[in-house]
C-alpha cells in the first residue's frame, strides 16, 4: 500500500453545548472519534444515512472546520489553524467538490474569473509554460470555450464541471466530494461520475468520496467506511464490504438497494432473509 | 446597457419631473395668495392688483401653467417675488452649501452604516452585534431633528466647544452633518447586516473558504458585492432623503442652504423658488436613481445579461 496523504486520528466535533438563555443545550456529536486513513491516489468512499455525520466528516478533512478533539494530518503534517498562511498553503494541496454546484460559484463572476480568483489568491501564474491554466482545465472538464459564461447560463452538469475544474486547476493531492453528484440527474451523474474516475486515474489525486448513495459509491471507491451516527462501523475494500457485509448496519444498507434484474432481486431479498 | 434600457429610463424620469412640477404648480396656488402675503393688511385694493397684474397671478391658471412650462423649456425658471432676482440664481447659490452638508453626512452614512453592518454580521450573536443594533434602534426612532436639539444642548450651550448656527467653517459643519448622518447610518447598518448575514451562509462562501481565499478577499471580493444590491437600493434612497431632511437640519441650525430656502419660500409664497427648489429635488432623486441602475448592472452581472442567449 501507497503512503497515507491523510489521516484522520481520534477526529471528533461536538455541536451545541452553548450557553442558552437557560442552562446549556444539549451537545449532539456530528462525529464521534473516527480514524481513517487515506491513502495517495485512492479512493475512499463513505457511505451512512442522513446526519450520520459523513458532512461534518468531509469538512473536517477537507480543514475548513477544526475537530473539536482529535487531529488530521495531511502528508504527515497537522492541520494549521484556520485562516494562517500555512493553513491556506494546504487548502492548495486539499480541495473540495460540494453538493449543490448552482450555489457553490459566485453568481456575479464567469467560471473563468472564479478559477482565476483561485490561482490569484494562491500566487500561482495565469499561464504554464505559454497555455493558459484555466483554458486548459476547463478543456479538461468539458467546457471548452464555456469559460465566458456565469453560472446561471450553465446547466447543471456543467457547473459541477465548473466546479470540479475549479478545485483541478490547483492540482491537489486529494479532494473531498461531498454529495458531489447527488443533486444532478441520474445521465448527468454517470456523466461526472465518469469524469471523476477519469481525472482520477489521469492525475493520481485522492478522492475522499462522501455519499448516502450506495450504488454510485462502489462504482467509484476502491475502499469503503460506513459511517453511523458519528462513528464508522465498518471499513474494508469496496468488494469486500459489498459482498460480505459485517455490520447489520451496513447490511442493511446493502439490503435497501434496488436491484437492477429480476435475478439480483431474488438474491437480494434472499440476503434479506438472511439479514 | 441597451438603447431601449435607457430610452425607458430617460422617458420615466421626464415623466417623474413632469408629475412634481405640475403638481406643485397647482397646489401652491391653490393655498394663498402670496400678494396677500406680502403687502400690509391696509393696501388699497387697487394696489393688490397692480401687483396681481404685474406678476402675471390675474391669469387664468392654465395660462399660467404653460407659459411657466415653455418658461422651463427655455431656461426661464420665472422670478423670484421677494429678492426680485431670476428663481434659479436665488437657488442655485444655496446649493453648494447643501451639497457639503449632504456630501459629508453621506460619507458619515456609508463609513458608519457599512462599517458597524458588517461589524455586527461578522460577529453575529455577539455584545458587539447585540450593541450596535441597539443603537441602529436608537438612531431609525429618534427624528433627527430631536438629536439636533440635543447636540446643541450639550456641546453648544453646556460644553460650548461647537458653534449652534451658522456656516464657514469645519467646526459649524459637524453638528448638522452627524445629525443628518447618523440616522440614515442606521438604516444602512441593518440593511448591510441583514443582506450580509444571508450572504455569508450561502455554499460558495463555505466554497470560496475551501479554496483557501484569504478572510478579507472573501469578504471584499465574494460576500460585499453579492450583499450589495439592497444596500445600494436602500442608499439610493436616502440620498434622496438627504436633501429631504435636510430640509429640517437646516432649520435646526440655521445651515443657509437649499432646505432653509425652500422653508422660508414656502412661508412667503414665492412660487418661482418653491418650484425651482422641487424641481432640482426631483431632478437630484431622478438622478440618483439612475446612478443606482447603473450600479445594479455592475453589481449583479446577471441584471445587465439577463438578455443573453441562456444555455440549457
Amino acid at each position: 500500500m501507497t503512503a497515507a496523504v491523510l489521516e484522520l486520528r481520534d477526529v471528533t466535533r461536538h455541536y451545541g453545548g452553548k450557553r442558552q438563555w437557560l442552562g446549556r443545550g444539549a451537545a449532539i456529536r456530528a462525529v464521534d472519534g473516527v480514524d481513517l486513513t487515506l491513502a495517495a491516489g485512492e479512493v475512499l468512499g463513505i457511505v451512512g444515512e442522513s446526519g450520520s455525520g459523513k458532512s461534518t466528516l468531509g469538512r473536517i478533512a477537507a480543514g475548513i472546520e477544526a475537530p473539536s478533539s482529535g487531529m488530521v494530518t495531511f502528508q504527515g503534517q497537522r492541520y494549521a489553524p484556520i485562516d494562517t498562511a500555512a493553513w491556506r498553503r494546504q487548502r492548495r494541496r486539499v480541495q473540495v467538490v460540494f453538493q449543490n454546484p448552482s450555489q457553490a460559484l459566485d453568481p456575479r463572476l464567469t467560471i473563468a474569473a472564479q478559477i482565476r480568483g483561485v490561482l490569484a489568491a494562491h500566487g500561482i501564474e495565469a499561464l504554464e509554460r505559454g497555455v493558459d491554466r484555466t483554458e486548459a482545465i476547463l478543456s479538461r472538464v468539458g467546457l471548452t470555450g464555456l469559460g465566458t459564461r456565469f453560472p446561471h447560463q450553465l446547466s447543471g452538469g456543467q457547473l459541477q464541471r465548473a466546479v470540479i475544474a475549479r478545485a483541478l486547476v490547483l492540482s491537489p493531492e486529494v479532494i473531498v466530494c461531498d454529495e458531489a453528484v447527488s443533486a444532478l440527474d441520474v445521465s448527468v451523474q454517470a456523466q461526472i461520475l465518469n469524469l471523476l474516475k477519469d481525472l482520477q486515474a489521469e492525475l493520481g489525486v485522492a478522492y475522499l468520496f462522501i455519499s448516502h448513495d450506495l450504488g454510485v459509491v462502489r462504482h467509484v471507491s476502491h475502499r469503503i467506511a460506513v459511517m453511523q451516527r458519528g462513528r464508522i462501523v465498518e471499513t474494508g475494500p469496496a468488494s469486500e464490504v459489498f459482498a460480505r457485509p459485517q455490520d447489520p448496519y451496513t447490511r442493511s444498507l446493502i439490503a435497501a438497494l434496488p436491484a437492477a434484474t429480476p435475478a439480483a432481486r431474488r438474491a437480494r431479498d434472499a440476503a434479506r432473509q438472511a439479514a | 446597457m441597451s438603447p431601449q434600457f435607457v430610452l425607458t429610463k430617460l422617458f420615466r424620469a421626464i415623466l417623474t419631473l413632469f408629475l412634481a412640477v405640475t403638481f406643485v404648480f397647482v397646489v401652491l396656488r391653490m393655498s394663498g395668495d402670496p400678494v396677500a402675503q406680502m403687502l400690509p393688511d391696509d393696501v388699497p385694493a387697487a394696489v393688490i392688483t397692480q401687483y396681481r397684474e404685474m406678476w402675471g397671478l390675474d391669469r387664468p391658471l392654465p395660462e399660467q401653467y404653460l407659459r411657466y412650462v415653455s418658461g422651463i423649456l427655455s431656461g426661464n425658471l420665472g422670478f423670484s417675488f421677494r429678492d426680485d432676482r431670476p428663481a434659479l440664481d436665488v437657488v442655485l447659490e444655496r446649493v453648494p452649501l447643501t451639497l457639503e452638508l449632504g456630501l459629508t453626512a453621506l460619507l458619515l452614512t456609508l463609513a458608519l452604516g457599512l462599517g458597524a453592518g458588517t461589524l455586527a454580521a461578522l460577529k453575529r450573536g455577539s455584545g458587539t452585534d447585540h450593541v450596535t443594533m441597539a443603537f441602529t434602534i436608537l438612531g431609525h426612532s429618534m427624528p433627527n431633528f430631536f438629536l439636533g436639539i440635543l447636540l446643541i444642548l450639550l456641546f453648544a450651550m453646556t460644553w460650548r466647544v461647537l458653534p449652534s448656527s451658522g456656516t464657514g467653517s469645519v467646526k459649524h459643519l459637524i453638528m448638522p452633518a452627524v445629525t443628518l448622518g447618523t440616522s440614515y447610518a442606521a438604516t444602512v447598518a441593518r440593511f448591510t447586516r441583514s443582506s450580509l448575514l444571508e450572504v455569508l451562509h450561502q455554499p460558495f462562501m463555505r466554497t470560496a473558504r475551501a479554496k483557501g481565499v484569504p478572510f478579507r478577499r472573501r469578504l471584499m471580493s465574494h460576500a460585499l458585492p453579492n450583499a450589495g444590491i439592497p444596500i445600494v437600493t436602500v442608499i439610493g434612497l436616502r440620498i434622496g432623503a438627504l436633501i429631504g431632511g435636510a430640509v429640517v437640519v437646516e432649520s435646526v441650525f440655521a445651515w443657509p442652504g437649499v432646505g432653509q430656502l425652500l422653508v422660508n419660500a414656502v412661508a412667503f409664497r414665492d412660487l418661482a423658488v418653491v418650484q425651482t427648489v422641487v424641481l432640482l429635488i426631483a431632478f437630484t432623486m431622478v438622478a440618483v436613481n439612475f446612478l443606482v441602475d447603473i450600479l445594479y448592472g455592475w453589481l449583479d452581472p446577471r441584471i445587465g445579461s439577463a438578455r443573453r442567449e441562456v444555455s440549457a
